[in-house]
C-alpha cells in the first residue's frame, strides 16, 4: 500500500490518495480486547445515508479502539459489527490503521474537525473515493464518510456556507460552473442538471460538457479552446450538446482564464447556461418548477441570480409586487428609484457593488413613481461569492397585513381611550352623587327619608346610563327614548306604586343625544319629577295623579322638554327659586345650555326646557 | 381677607357642592365657570388666590390647556379631576401646578390641599418681590 497526501486550497481539504491497498490489511480476525458499551439508536445509525464510524483514542492516541463501523465498510469486509468492535484499530486493520492514525491523533489533540477526501486506487486506476469528516466529541472520535455506493454521491460539494448555498440555487438551476486546475475539473449541481445525469466518479478528470457537444459544433469548440490558449482572457460562445439520454440543449458557454506573468494558464474556469429554453425549444427545467410555484403568488416572489445579473431569473410575483411587466423591465435601477426610503436604496445599491453581503428590511414602494399608491414590501436578499457573484432572495408585499396590523393597533389605542373614558365617568358620577349628597344632607338636615328618595332616583338614573352604555362604544349617538322608558320603570317601581302616581312619556324615537347632553337632561327630569311629586299632589288621595313628560325635536339643534303634572299648581312661583331642587334645575340646565321657563297652565304646573342637542366637549383630559 | 378661590368644573352639581363646601369652610368663591376660556378670562379679571381647575371641560379647550394661560398671571392651579392615570398627572404637571387632587374629593383633603398652596404661592411672591426690590 502507497499513501499520498496533498493540500486542496480551494475546497479547504486534506486529499489522500491510496494505491493498491490490500484486502488482507482492511480486516483481519483478531480476539476482542475491549468490553464495547451499548450504542443507542444502532439501527438508525445503520440507515443513515452517510457511514458512521466511532473510535475511542487508546494510550494517549497512539492506537484506537474501534466502538462501531459505519455498515459500508463492514459490507466490504463481509464482517458484523461484533468482528470489530472492541478491537484496536491496528491490529483489526493495520491498512485502515496506516490511513487514518494521523488525522486521528491530530482532531484528538487539537479538538478541531477535519475534513478530508481519499482516493482509493486499484492498479493505478480510480476506483473509489469518499469525502471525509473526523470530528472529536465526547471522549470519542466520530469519522463520518459518505463512500456509499450510489451514483447521487455528491463528489464536490464544499462544505463551508457558500457552497452550500450555491449547491442549493443550483440545485434548481440550469445554469452551472466549472472550474479547471492542474488538469482537473470541479463541477456545480447545475451542469448536472443541463447534463440530465447524476454526478459520476471520475467527472474530475474530463470535460463532462464538451465531450457531449455534437460533431457538427465541435469546431466551435476547438475555435474557442485555441482562442483560450492565446492570452484571451474569456470567450462566449453557444454549442448544441446531445445528452446521455439523447435530448438536444443548446448552451453557452462562457469561459474564462487567468494566466500567470509567463503567459502560463493558471486556472481556468466556465460558465455554462441552458438556453435551449430561450431558444423556444420545448423544455423541461428544474428551475421553472420552483419559480412556477411561485407563479400564482402576487404577493411573493422569489429571485434568483445564479451566475450574473444578465440570467436573472424573477418568480411571477415580482412583477406583480412592482407592477412591471417582465417584457418592460430591464434590470436597472429605474425600479430603485421608486422605493421611498433612501436608506433602502442606498443599502440595496451597497448590495449590488458587493459593499454588504446581506439585507432585510421594509420598505415603501410607489407603483409607478406615483405617491398615491403604495405598497408595503418586505425584502430579504443574501449575496454571496462561489467562484462568480450570486444572490438569491425573497420579496413579499406585505401591504395588506402592515394595513391589518394598523388598524389593529388604532383599535387597540381607541379601547384604551375608551376604558380610560369609562374610569372617567364612573368616578366623576361618583363625584356628581357624593356632592349630590352633600347638598341634601345641607338642604334636609333632619329629614332623611327625602335624602334616601331623592339619592335613589339619582343613583337609578346615572346606572341607567352605566347600564345602557355598559355594551356600547358610542357615547355620540344614545337613543333617548330607551332611557326615558326605563327611567320612568325605574320611578314607577320607586315611588309610582307607593304614591300612586302615573308617569306617561312621549319622546321622539329619533333624538339621538351625546353623553354629555343626556346626563345632565336625564338628572333634570328626575329633579323636576321629584319636584312634581314633592309638591304637585299634597292630598296622597288624589285620584288620577299624573307626571306626563313629551320629548320633542325643535330642528336640528335643538329640542324640547315639556315636563307637567295634573297637580295643585303653583300659588307663588318666585318662592321656587329659594328651593335646593330648583337650583339645582338651574345649575344643570346651565350645564346644558338650556334654557327653562316654567308654565302654568289650568291643571298643575310644567316646565319647559330647550336644549342643544350636541354639546361640544373635551374628550380626554 | 377670606382666600379668594376660582372654581373650573363642568359639572354643574360638583361645581355647586364645591361652592358651598368651601364656603362653609371660610373661602370667598370669585366665581365658577365651566369653559377654559371663562376660566382665563376670569382668573385675569378677579386675580383669585387658587384656581381649582377641572381638567376636563365643556368645550374644546382641555382645563391644562387653561392652566398654562393662568399660569402666567402668576396664579398657583390645582387640579380637581378624576382622570388619575400616569399620563394625565404627567401632562398637568407644568408650570403654575401645586397640586393634584382626585374625584370623589374629600373636603378636608382639598382644604389642606389649598391652604398648603395658598401659602406656598405666598411664599414665593415674597421671594421674587424681595429679589426685585418691590415691598408692599
Amino acid at each position: 500500500m502507497r499513501i499520498e497526501k496533498t493540500y486542496r486550497k480551494l475546497d479547504h481539504v486534506e486529499e489522500v490518495n491510496i494505491y493498491d491497498i490490500k484486502e488482507s490489511e482492511l480486516f483481519q480476525h483478531v480476539p476482542q480486547e475491549f468490553e464495547m458499551p451499548f450504542t443507542p439508536f444502532e439501527k438508525t445509525l445503520n440507515n443513515l445515508s452517510n457511514d458512521l464510524d466511532i473510535f475511542i483514542p487508546y494510550n494517549d492516541g497512539e492506537d484506537f479502539i474501534v466502538h462501531r463501523l459505519g455498515l459500508s465498510a463492514l459490507v466490504r469486509g463481509h464482517i458484523k459489527q461484533s468482528d470489530v468492535a472492541g478491537r484496536l484499530l491496528s491490529k483489526t486493520s493495520p491498512g485502515f490503521f496506516n490511513i487514518l492514525k494521523e488525522p486521528l491523533k491530530e482532531v484528538y489533540e487539537t479538538r478541531k474537525t477535519k475534513k478530508m477526501r481519499f482516493y482509493y486506487h486499484f492498479h493505478e486506476k480510480l476506483a473509489r473515493f469518499s469525502n471525509v469528516k473526523i470530528i472529536y466529541d465526547m471522549d470519542k472520535l466520530i469519522l463520518i464518510s459518505d463512500h456509499r455506493d450510489n451514483r447521487e454521491t455528491s463528489l464536490h460539494v464544499p462544505d463551508d456556507g457558500h457552497g452550500e448555498k450555491a449547491n442549493l440555487i443550483e440545485y434548481f438551476s440550469l445554469t452551472g460552473s466549472y472550474y479547471k486546475i492542474k488538469d482537473r475539473y470541479t463541477w456545480t449541481q447545475g451542469i448536472y442538471n443541463i447534463i440530465n445525469r447524476s454526478r459520476e466518479e471520475n467527472d474530475e478528470y474530463y470535460n463532462i460538457i464538451f465531450d457531449l457537444v455534437i460533431p457538427e459544433d465541435r469546431p466551435l469548440v476547438e475555435k474557442m479552446l485555441q482562442v483560450m490558449d492565446q492570452k484571451r482572457s474569456n470567450y462566449e460562445s453557444v454549442v448544441r450538446i446531445r445528452t446521455d439520454d439523447g435530448v438536444l440543449k443548446y448552451i453557452e458557454i462562457s469561459i474564462y482564464s487567468k494566466f500567470d506573468e509567463n503567459g502560463e494558464i493558471i486556472n481556468r474556469y466556465g460558465l455554462i447556461k441552458d438556453v435551449s429554453t430561450d431558444s423556444n425549444r420545448k423544455m423541461t427545467r428544474p428551475v421553472d418548477f420552483l419559480l412556477k410555484g411561485f407563479k400564482n403568488s402576487k404577493k411573493l416572489a422569489l429571485m434568483i441570480e445564479p451566475l450574473s445579473s444578465k440570467y436573472h431569473e424573477f418568480s411571477e410575483g415580482f412583477y406583480n409586487i412592482i407592477e412591471i411587466g417582465p417584457n418592460d423591465y430591464h434590470h436597472n435601477r429605474k425600479v430603485l428609484e421608486n422605493i421611498v426610503e433612501e436608506d433602502v436604496q442606498c443599502k440595496l445599491k451597497e448590495l449590488a457593488d458587493g459593499k454588504i453581503d446581506e439585507l432585510e428590511t421594509i420598505f415603501t414602494y410607489n407603483v409607478g413613481g406615483d405617491e398615491n399608491k403604495q405598497k408595503i414590501v418586505e425584502i430579504y436578499i443574501e449575496r454571496f461569492e462561489f467562484g462568480q457573484t450570486h444572490s438569491i432572495g425573497f420579496l413579499t408585499d406585505i401591504t395588506e397585513e402592515q394595513n391589518k396590523q394598523k388598524e389593529l393597533i388604532e383599535a387597540n389605542e381607541h379601547q384604551k381611550i375608551l376604558i380610560k373614558e369609562v374610569h372617567h365617568r364612573v368616578k366623576n358620577n361618583l363625584q356628581v352623587l357624593n356632592s349630590f349628597l352633600n347638598l341634601e344632607k345641607r338642604a334636609y338636615k333632619n329629614k332623611p327619608n327625602v335624602i334616601i328618595d331623592h339619592m335613589q332616583s339619582r343613583l337609578s338614573s346615572l346606572a341607567i346610563l352605566h347600564e345602557k352604555t355598559y355594551n356600547t362604544t358610542d357615547f355620540k349617538n344614545i337613543n333617548l327614548k330607551e332611557y326615558i322608558i326605563d327611567q320612568d320603570s325605574q320611578l314607577r317601581s320607586l315611588i309610582g306604586l307607593r304614591d300612586g302616581i302615573e308617569f306617561v312619556s312621549d319622546v321622539d324615537e329619533n333624538i339621538t343625544l351625546t353623553i354629555e347632553v343626556i346626563t345632565p337632561l336625564l338628572l333634570v327630569i328626575d329633579e323636576l319629577t321629584m319636584n312634581a311629586i314633592k309638591h304637585a299632589f299634597p292630598d296622597k288621595s288624589m285620584p288620577d295623579k299624573k307626571i306626563f313628560k313629551q320629548i320633542t325635536k325643535l330642528n336640528n339643534e335643538k329640542g324640547q322638554l315639556i315636563l307637567k303634572d295634573n297637580g295643585v299648581g303653583i300659588e307663588d312661583p318666585t318662592k321656587i327659586t329659594k328651593n335646593l331642587g330648583c337650583e339645582i334645575i338651574k345649575n344643570l340646565t346651565k350645564q346644558l345650555d338650556g334654557k327653562i321657563e316654567l308654565i302654568q297652565h289650568e291643571h298643575g304646573t310644567g316646565y319647559k326646557l330647550t336644549f342643544p342637542l350636541d354639546m361640544e366637549h373635551t374628550i380626554e383630559g | 381677607m377670606n382666600e379668594r378661590i376660582l372654581i373650573v368644573e363642568d359639572e354643574a352639581i360638583t361645581a355647586l357642592d364645591l361652592k358651598y363646601s368651601l364656603e362653609e369652610l371660610g373661602y370667598e368663591i370669585v366665581d365658577t365657570v365651566d369653559t377654559g376660556q371663562d376660566a382665563i378670562d376670569t382668573a385675569a379679571e378677579t386675580v383669585p388666590d387658587v384656581v381649582l381647575m377641572d381638567i376636563k371641560l365643556k368645550g374644546d379647550m382641555e382645563g391644562i390647556e387653561a392652566a398654562e394661560v393662568i399660569s402666567e398671571l402668576r396664579i398657583p392651579i390645582i387640579y380637581l379631576t378624576a382622570n388619575t392615570d400616569t399620563d394625565t398627572f404627567e401632562k398637568s404637571n407644568v408650570k403654575g401646578s401645586y397640586g393634584f387632587v382626585s374625584k370623589p374629593y374629600d373636603i378636608n383633603k382639598l382644604d389642606k390641599t389649598l391652604k398648603i398652596t395658598i401659602n406656598r404661592a405666598k411664599l414665593e411672591e415674597k421671594k421674587i418681590n424681595d429679589a426685585s426690590g418691590f415691598t408692599e
